[in-house]
């Protein structure tokens, strides 16, 4: 068992796009951990008449507005696009995997209506359905990712339901169930194990379009709020110093850009990996 | 008779990573006008990439012709020259395939995948009575009711019938070599035999002749008038089809014939029996000859040297140390 | 062909009940009834005032009442006013969906010129330099943020080079120019919409075709056809394209509310007077009116695409198109 897990480390470091995606992810991981550390200033002091200031030893990434230092503002606010962007897949695979394990398991009319159910969500385009209910809701954090979670599980389900219909007819399951063990037990214990592979690219690539939705939602200003920092609503202000402050724009962009490039080069990775050398 | 095809030292290799597996080993042989040559051999022995060899048809970006000659009627093929192949392709060597149902274009009707062929081939037929040529040509190759097929597409016909199609697509441009790939393999038994006789009559009729690939020794005799038997990417033994029925040299070959249930009588083959152990795989050639392993009359000889294609008499060779 | 029609079109009957049905949940299960808002906006409103609002939507009577009656107008196509100008919903969207059309009808064309060619010239000369610069191409549309691609492109061409209009989709003057100028004022204000609507597709798409291509390229028929002797020309964009296609008519369907959300962004950026633009000051200003007749049109509108895609694959498709026999 051991040697198979460092097999398959061994395999992973020598796949070239998962692993410059897993630096990536380390790297921005590390900057949004450090933000208390590594930050000169507090993200939201203002100084009064050093708005818009160029970068400089004094402020690395400039000052945006209101006289903020940018640099310090960007390192919080990598600690709110990875959280939203990770906690909403959370959320979007418990959806996605409960969904579709009981749709697949169960078949039949139960299947019908969950999976019409999907097929109804996925008719709302996303940002139409997640800006209603952010606005409705007010927009906070928490909101904002739940929102996007509860928007984006359907991808996730019709997965599981996939693996698990091929899953069901296999032997060990039959086994298990002429043995008496409960539904319950089979889908946790047999079923959805071995159906992750799947679910683990498809998160991968979730969370790289969980971090894009937040950073739209923030620069529409429907999204996490000011004060706090957030590369989305950092771009939001950039767009009325447009043509003044090129590194208002070109800062958060390139962070949001280079973040959501590692998650789809990782998840990539792992679909290369995981499901196709199969 | 006049040779229309000769194949000389024809190398195929699968190139991977700077090594080359060879596929097809220093393959030659050579088809009489008018006259059908059997190919035979288990499957992976070689067979297709040999007939697509011919007009360089490789798909796969790894497969390559080394080397090799191939001369129709005494003119060489160029098989680097990507337009030159084109105009032998279709024109002079036609293919037919193994399994109908998946070689048609499922989003073309039947008359449209016929048509491109004659206006690419046959621009001595006018335009207005393309339809018309096609409609018999239908008919020839055995399709009931053909002005109503022309317009169907291949999922509305059975396997016999796309077969059919297949060949009439091969011949409407009047080529002067069929290279059908096991074309009777995919087909229930009863539609097998029908298309063997159509192959037969389209040799008598248009003078055809034909490359015949087929796993099945018992078809191949039936219907050739030479043989060449592959093994391993070789080809093991050559020659009439009357002289290797009736006296099977290569011990692989009086294998085959033992293998076959209803066997053909004659001396060299004792019992029903099997050839024991697996075909190799191309890039683990066993050294020396690649047949020794399961060879029943092996010596130390075999395990060293590859013997070479030993000419015993005219138009018969046999890649064996016994002689 | 016509029965697996019919039994499509049945299948439209339920998803249109769920869409009606979850529009109306998130607006009603929201805190606070809609008529607050209106009452927030304008403080002087009585609580008799409030009292016959909540006639007016019906909001004194059960849930699944309402629901009904709200159904009903919606047959009729009638939203309701809008809670800002009072005019009647239908008309605001009707003026706002010509544009938003256009530009995605205009961004779909593009995309498929664009992405097609890529994505079989991708396949055919297989990890040759351009597909790894195509590869390198798709990463970089899927990771683009399009605000920012906006943003830069804005900065571009209409800070720097001062070459495209800023914002808005006429100029000034627009009533005085002659008809060649009016649609070139028209292009060049719609010129970076397009682009940014049809960036993130363009990348998806050319993967898409890319796959679709590379797996027709292994199947027999292409080897058919050269064996028949065609030019490769023939045997790429005919025989294996005509193939490759059929997956991407499904796909096309699949993008269309992805564009239309799309249209919130670039139309909010761009200040492009959409039915995308008209969704975000909905929001904006809690116009519930308006916002649930968008939600529900904007699905109603996916829907139709994946009909018509379906459509389009039941007539490209001979294998659906005519039956197995005569």
């Amino acid at each position: 068992m051991k040697g198979l897990h460092l097999c398959n480390m061994k395999k992973f470091l020598n796949h070239r796009l998962a692993v410059s995606g897993a630096i990536i992810i380390l790297v921005i991981s590390v900057f949004a951990i450090s933000a208390p550390l590594i930050s000169p200033y507090q993200p939201d002091d203002i100084a009064i008449g050093q708005y818009l200031l160029a970068p400089s030893a004094k402020h690395w990434m400039g000052t945006d507005i209101l006289g903020r230092d940018l640099f310090s503002r960007m390192a919080y606010g990598a600690r709110i696009s990875l959280i939203v962007g990770l906690v909403s897949v959370c959320i979007a695979v418990i959806q996605g995997v409960f969904f579709g394990a009981i749709a697949g398991y169960y078949g039949k009319s139960v299947d019908n209506i969950i999976m019409r159910f999907v097929d109804i969500m996925l008719c709302f385009p996303n940002i139409f359905l997640i800006l209603a209910l952010v606005a409705l809701l007010e927009p906070n954090i928490i909101i904002i990712m739940v929102v996007i979670g509860a928007t984006s599980w359907m991808g996730i389900a019709r997965l599981v339901r996939a693996e698990i219909l091929s899953l069901k007819e296999r032997d060990f399951v039959k086994a298990a169930r002429a043995c008496g063990v409960s539904d319950f037990k089979i889908i946790i214990r047999h079923l959805v194990p071995n159906a992750m592979a799947p679910v683990i690219v498809s998160a991968t690539l979730g969370v790289a379009g969980a971090i894009l939705l937040e950073s739209s939602l923030s620069f529409l200003g429907i999204g996490v709020q000011p004060p706090t920092p957030s590369w989305g609503n950092i771009l939001m202000d950039a767009k009325l110093s447009l043509g003044i402050a090129w590194w208002m724009t070109l800062f958060p962009g390139a962070a949001i850009f280079i973040t959501v490039l590692g998650y789809n080069l990782l998840g990539e990775g792992l679909r290369d990996l995981l499901l196709l050398r199969k | 008779m006049a040779k229309l095809l000769e194949v000389k030292n024809l190398n195929t290799g699968f190139h991977h990573e700077g090594r080359i597996i060879p596929l097809v080993d220093d393959v030659s042989f050579f088809i009489e006008k008018q006259s059908i040559l059997g190919l035979v051999g288990e499957s992976g022995s070689g067979k297709t990439m040999t007939a697509l060899s011919l007009t360089n048809l490789l798909i796969d970006r790894n497969c390559r012709v080394d080397n090799g000659r191939v001369m129709l009627e005494g003119k060489e093929i160029s098989l680097s020259d990507e337009n030159c192949l084109k105009e032998k392709r279709g024109k002079e060597i036609a293919y037919i395939f193994q399994e109908p149902t998946t070689s048609l274009n499922p989003v073309m009707s039947i008359r449209e995948q016929i048509e491109e062929v004659l206006l690419m081939h046959r621009t001595d037929i006018e335009r207005k009575s393309i339809k018309n040529f096609i409609i018999t040509q239908l008919q020839a190759v055995g399709i009931h009711n053909s002005e109503k097929k022309i317009s169907s597409f291949p999922h509305q016909l059975s396997g016999g019938e796309k077969q059919r199609v297949m060949i009439a697509m091969a011949m409407v441009s009047r080529p002067k070599l069929i290279v059908a790939d096991e074309p009777t393999t995919a087909l229930d038994v009863t539609i097998q035999a029908q298309i063997l006789t159509l192959l037969l009559e389209l040799k008598e009729n248009f003078g055809v002749s034909i490359l015949f690939i087929s796993h099945d020794l018992n078809i191949v005799g039936q219907i050739s008038d030479y043989i060449a038997v592959m093994y391993a990417g070789q080809i093991v033994e050559f020659s009439k089809a009357k002289e290797l029925i009736n006296c099977p040299r290569h011990p692989y070959t009086i294998g085959l014939f033992n293998c076959l249930p209803n066997r053909i009588k004659h001396a060299n083959v004792k019992e029903l029996s099997t050839i024991q152990g697996e075909v190799p795989k191309a890039g683990n050639f066993p050294d020396g000859c690649r047949f020794h392993p399961r060879c029943p009359k092996k010596f130390d000889r075999c395990s060293k040297e590859m013997p070479p294609l030993i000419s015993l008499k005219e138009d018969q060779e046999v890649r064996c140390w016994l002689y | 062909m016509l029965t697996l029609f019919l039994r499509r079109l049945f299948m439209l009957i339920p998803l249109l009940i769920g869409i009606s049905l979850i529009s109306f949940l998130v607006i009603h299960c929201a805190p606070g009834k809609p008529t607050d808002m209106q009452l927030q906006l304008n403080q002087k409103v009585s609580l008799q005032v409030r009292e016959r609002l909540e006639k007016l939507y019906g909001l004194d009577k059960p849930l699944m009442t309402q629901y009904v009656m709200w159904v009903k107008r919606l047959i009729r196509l009638d939203f309701g006013n809008s809670f800002i100008d009072n005019r009647p919903v239908i008309d605001k969207i009707k003026e706002r969906i010509p544009i938003t059309l256009t530009i995605n009808i205009l961004s779909l064309m593009l995309i498929l010129i664009i992405a097609v060619p890529i994505g079989v010239l991708s396949a055919v000369y297989q990890e040759s330099l351009f597909d790894r610069a195509m590869t390198v191409f798709v990463f970089i549309g899927f990771a683009m943020p399009t605000f920012w691609l906006a943003l830069l492109l804005m900065k571009f061409f209409s800070v720097t080079l001062q070459l495209l209009p800023v914002s808005g989709i006429t100029s000034i003057d627009f009533e005085n120019y002659s008809f060649m100028g009016k649609v070139i004022d028209y292009s060049r204000h719609l010129f970076l919409p397009i682009i940014i609507s049809a960036f993130t597709g363009l990348a998806g798409l050319s993967r898409y075709m890319r796959t679709s291509m590379i797996h027709v390229l292994q199947q027999d028929y292409i080897r058919t056809a050269k064996a028949k002797g065609l030019t490769m020309a023939k045997v790429y964009f005919y025989h294996a394209l005509k193939n490759a296609l059929l997956p991407v008519i499904t796909i096309l369907g699949m993008s269309i509310p992805g564009l239309i959300a799309g249209s919130v962004i670039a139309e909010s950026i761009f200040a492009i007077p959409g039915m995308g633009k008209l969704y975000y000051d909905a929001v904006m200003s809690r116009d519930y009116a308006v916002i649930m007749a968008i939600l529900v049109i904007g699905a109603f509108l996916t829907l139709m695409g994946n009909l018509l895609a379906d459509l389009a694959y039941f007539i490209a498709d001979p294998r659906i198109r005519v039956g197995p026999c005569e």
